[in-house]
């Protein structure tokens, strides 16, 4: 399963990459990071048939996590990836708004990595 | 024809021979026995004479016989004249009987006179003269216009003579004709003639003593501006011209007899003197405040004085001699009488002052031979031309001396006036002198007391300005609190804008120090495991990912207490220091700082953040907080508009904050520039003025520009540029000098 993470901090590549390690050594998981939500789309234009879930965050100078899924759920809906929007800010209107725009979870920072393998495993299935 | 030219000729030839001896009516020869008398009257007897009412004869034409039987004796009663007639001819002969040439003179009392005598050519000999004939063109003795003729012995001549009256002048009673000799006759009137001399020198003298005296009048005058002295000099003048005039009318007006007659007959200067004493005399005793009854009665007196003078001229012509006379002694012996009689009356009326008792006596002479001799005199004068036998050698007697007292009366007059004046001029000199004193005084104390005010002005200004200052200070004292305040509620405003981004800055490291902690701990159990099967590389692979997990913790925890420093520098109130700063670095944190800081308020904002940074860029010494104060409120600005823009246009609008760094000569030069609202050309001259916002009430304090500036050029001796375009961007740009004092 190829997973999308969008985040403008660089440093949450070796997080993930050192959080999923069995996961990627095993080759359950793949991983492919974009540093903003232009580096995504312009990702997904080329890999969307690849890429399955999307982790975004929705803080970011530019185009914002929220504009990146809007664009998402507009270009792409066969199939449409699994998007989860992850903020820092996880007050009752950022999820709303990421709900509304078509979020398909709402995870907060600091990120609980055993709750995202556990979601991540229910997604599998 | 014939006829006609022959009785011409014939006429002709009568004419010209009767020149010399047609005549048969010619009067007897007179004899001249002796040449000692002075002078001898002609019986009517030997002279003959012709009216001539046209006055156009000519002497040919008197000389021919169809005027010879005209010519007849004085046939008038008196022996005198028609007055209707001006112009006679006379005729007479004369023989010298004695047996020497003798020279004799025959006297004209007229105006004109001629006297034709036939010379041996057999053609008139002419000789004019006559009182009304310019000196240069008078015959014989010309000061006494007389004839003078010589007369050989035993000749026998005869002469005719034209007389031209004019009785406006001079009306002779009796028609007479006297010859003198010429001799004694000179003798008389010009050699041992003293008494003219006398009168002449007199004259002369005081007449230049009175136009002496008239100048220093009116030098006193032009000092002291008073009338007085005015007309004082005018009375000067004209009686100085009256006695040059009677000194020698001849010298005068020679050549202007009529001039000369004039003045003799009106004595109009006499009249224009006393003219200018009667006014003397009003201002003197300023009559027109104390009595203007007086005063009045002087005006209407100098005045009429006046018409006397001129009325003799004009009016005496029309009348026979004796009424002439009558009216002449009147009006004369009024004014001259009784003009300084009223005149010591005003003074005595006024005899108010010492000046007043001066001027009578100055007066008193004047007034006593005027008012009391000439009146006798006139009177004896009027009572002999009314054929009274009367006594007048008392009167001729004063007459005869009367040239000689008037001058001293006048001399009199003059000096005692003058002394009056002089000393009336030393008191208005002084007064003068004492005024300007006075004036003086009241200047200095004016000036004392203007100095003594301007003094006491000088203290409650002082006073004034002393307590003005005092509230100034106040003021001053209370503005300094106010703006520190102001600045440091301003530091404060930008802080609470920042703690949500800093907030966010912060959670970001932490969250990594946490994740790195944790995933660690988690490669930590792993390596063990490793450890423990042995499998060494793995465990070394897993302990350097540890290794690089822990460096990522450093730099995470040491970014949150970067951002938890610089919080603190941005709102501690005093100056820090400068340091060497990487530009790039603190645009991009604050940056960061302020994009997070409107994020956290505003959830729905977003901006793309561009940034364009010149990494050659040197370090540069600044005040780390205060630049980054500047760039906060720049960057805050910038995503303020963007995000009124956005609101304005929804979301087709891409907002967009570019912060940019490159170097310019010596400075380096960070721009922020937006895709915002934007603001008009008036709105940028405003915007640096403190206190000045576009934001609604309370959301911003007009400080944050303003005081951005003050950093800028003040702080740093940088300075600002500002570009917009209304609805499309804005471009703020701060140039750092890179050598920074």
């Amino acid at each position: 399963m190829k997973i999308l993470v969008v985040d403008d901090e660089a440093d949450v590549q070796p997080l993930f990459l050192q959080r999923f390690r069995k996961e990627i050594r095993e080759h359950d998981l793949e991983f492919d990071f974009a540093l903003s939500g232009e580096e995504a789309l312009s990702y997904l234009k080329k890999k969307h048939q690849e890429v399955i879930l999307i982790l975004s965050d929705i803080n970011m100078p530019g185009m914002s996590g929220i504009e990146l899924l809007r664009r998402i759920r507009h270009d792409y809906d066969a199939p449409p990836p699994v998007v989860m929007m992850i903020t820092a800010y996880a007050d009752e209107e950022n999820h709303n708004q990421a709900m509304e725009n078509g979020a398909n979870d709402f995870l907060t920072k600091p990120l609980d990595f055993n709750l995202l393998k556990e979601k991540l495993k229910t997604l599998k299935i | 024809m014939n006829n006609r030219i022959c009785l011409f000729l014939f006429c002709v030839m009568i004419v010209v021979c009767s020149k010399v001896n047609g005549q048969t009516h010619l009067p007897p020869v007179f004899d001249i026995k002796a040449d000692t008398a002075l002078s001898q009257t002609i019986n009517d007897k030997y002279w003959q004479l012709l009216e001539d009412p046209s006055g156009k004869l000519t002497i040919d034409e008197v000389s021919s016989l169809a005027y010879d039987a005209k010519f007849h004796f004085n046939t008038t009663k008196q022996k005198g004249y028609n007055y209707d007639v001006n112009t006679y001819w006379l005729r007479y002969k004369l023989k010298n009987t004695t047996n020497h040439p003798i020279k004799i003179t025959i006297p004209e009392g007229v105006a004109f006179a001629w006297v034709y005598t036939l010379n041996s050519n057999n053609t008139w000999d002419i000789k004019k003269t006559g009182s009304l004939v310019p000196w240069s063109k008078r015959d014989g003795l010309k000061k006494i216009t007389s004839f003078v003729i010589n007369l050989q012995p035993n000749e026998e001549t005869l002469f005719y003579e034209k007389d031209v009256f004019d009785f406006r002048l001079y009306k002779p009673k009796v028609f007479d004709l006297t010859i003198g000799i010429a001799e004694p006759v000179i003798e008389k009137n010009y050699i041992n003639n003293d008494s003219n001399n006398v009168k002449n020198i007199l004259s002369a003298i005081s007449g230049g003593i009175l136009l002496m005296a008239m100048i220093i009048n009116l030098l006193f005058y032009n000092v002291v501006r008073e009338k007085t002295y005015l007309y004082f000099s005018g009375f000067l003048l004209f009686y100085g011209l009256y006695f040059l005039s009677v000194a020698s009318p001849s010298l005068l007006f020679q050549e202007h007899p009529y001039i000369n007659i004039f003045i003799y007959r009106t004595q109009f200067l006499v009249a224009l003197a006393l003219f200018s004493l009667m006014h003397f005399v009003r201002q003197f005793l300023s009559t027109k405040t104390y009595t203007p009854k007086w005063d009045k009665f002087l005006i209407a007196l100098s005045f009429i004085q006046i018409i006397p003078w001129f009325s003799i001229f004009y009016i005496s012509p029309s009348l026979d001699y004796t009424t002439n006379l009558f009216i002449t002694i009147l009006l004369q012996s009024l004014v001259y009488c009784y003009v300084p009689i009223i005149l010591i009356t005003v003074f005595a009326y006024f005899k108010v002052n010492k000046s007043s008792r001066m001027a009578i006596i100055a007066i008193l002479p004047m007034a006593f031979w005027f008012g009391i001799v000439y009146t006798y005199g006139f009177i004896i004068g009027a009572l002999k031309a009314f054929k009274f036998n009367i006594d007048a050698k008392l009167s001729d007697q004063l007459q005869s001396i009367d040239g000689v007292v008037s001058l001293f009366i006048f001399l009199w007059l003059t000096i005692v006036f003058s002394l009056i004046l002089f000393k009336r001029y030393q008191k208005l000199q002084q007064n003068l002198i004492q005024t300007s004193l006075d004036k003086e005084r009241l200047a200095k104390e004016k000036e004392i007391e203007r100095n003594q005010l301007i003094e006491q002005q000088k203290v409650v200004l002082e006073q004034e300005v002393e307590a003005r200052t005092a509230e100034l200070k106040q003021s001053l004292t209370e503005l300094k609190t106010t703006q520190e305040q102001l600045i440091q509620s301003e530091k404060l405003a930008s802080l609470g804008e920042l703690t949500a981004g800093i907030a966010h800055e912060i959670q970001n490291p932490l969250n990594f120090v946490n994740n790195f902690s944790e995933v660690s701990i988690e490669l930590a159990g792993e390596m063990k495991d490793e450890l423990a099967t042995g499998n060494l590389q793995l465990a070394t692979e897993i302990a350097s990912d540890i290794e690089q997990n822990l460096q990522k913790i450093i730099h995470h925890g040491k970014r949150a207490d970067g951002i938890v420093k610089n919080m603190l520098q941005h709102s501690r109130n005093n100056t820090a220091e400068k340091h060497l700063t990487d530009i790039n670095a603190l645009a991009d944190e604050y940056f960061r700082l302020s994009y997070h800081g409107l994020r956290a308020k505003d959830k729905s904002f977003n901006a793309n953040m561009i940034t364009n940074f010149d990494e050659a860029l040197p370090k540069v010494n600044i005040i780390p907080q205060d630049i980054g104060r500047v760039l906060l409120n720049l960057i805050n600005n910038s995503f303020y508009a963007v995000q009124l823009r956005k609101k304005k246009e929804g979301e087709s609008f891409k907002p967009e904050v570019k912060v940019s760094t490159s170097q310019e000569g010596n400075f380096i030069k960070v721009s922020v520039l937006d895709n915002g609202l934007g603001f008009s050309e008036e709105l940028r001259t405003k915007i640096l003025q403190p206190f000045f916002t576009t934001k609604p009430t309370g959301e911003g304090t007009g400080l944050g520009l303003s005081l951005s500036y003050d950093i800028i050029t003040k702080g740093h001796g940088g300075k600002i540029d500002i570009q917009s375009k209304e609805g499309e961007f804005s471009k703020f740009t701060i140039f750092i000098p890179k050598e920074l004092k």
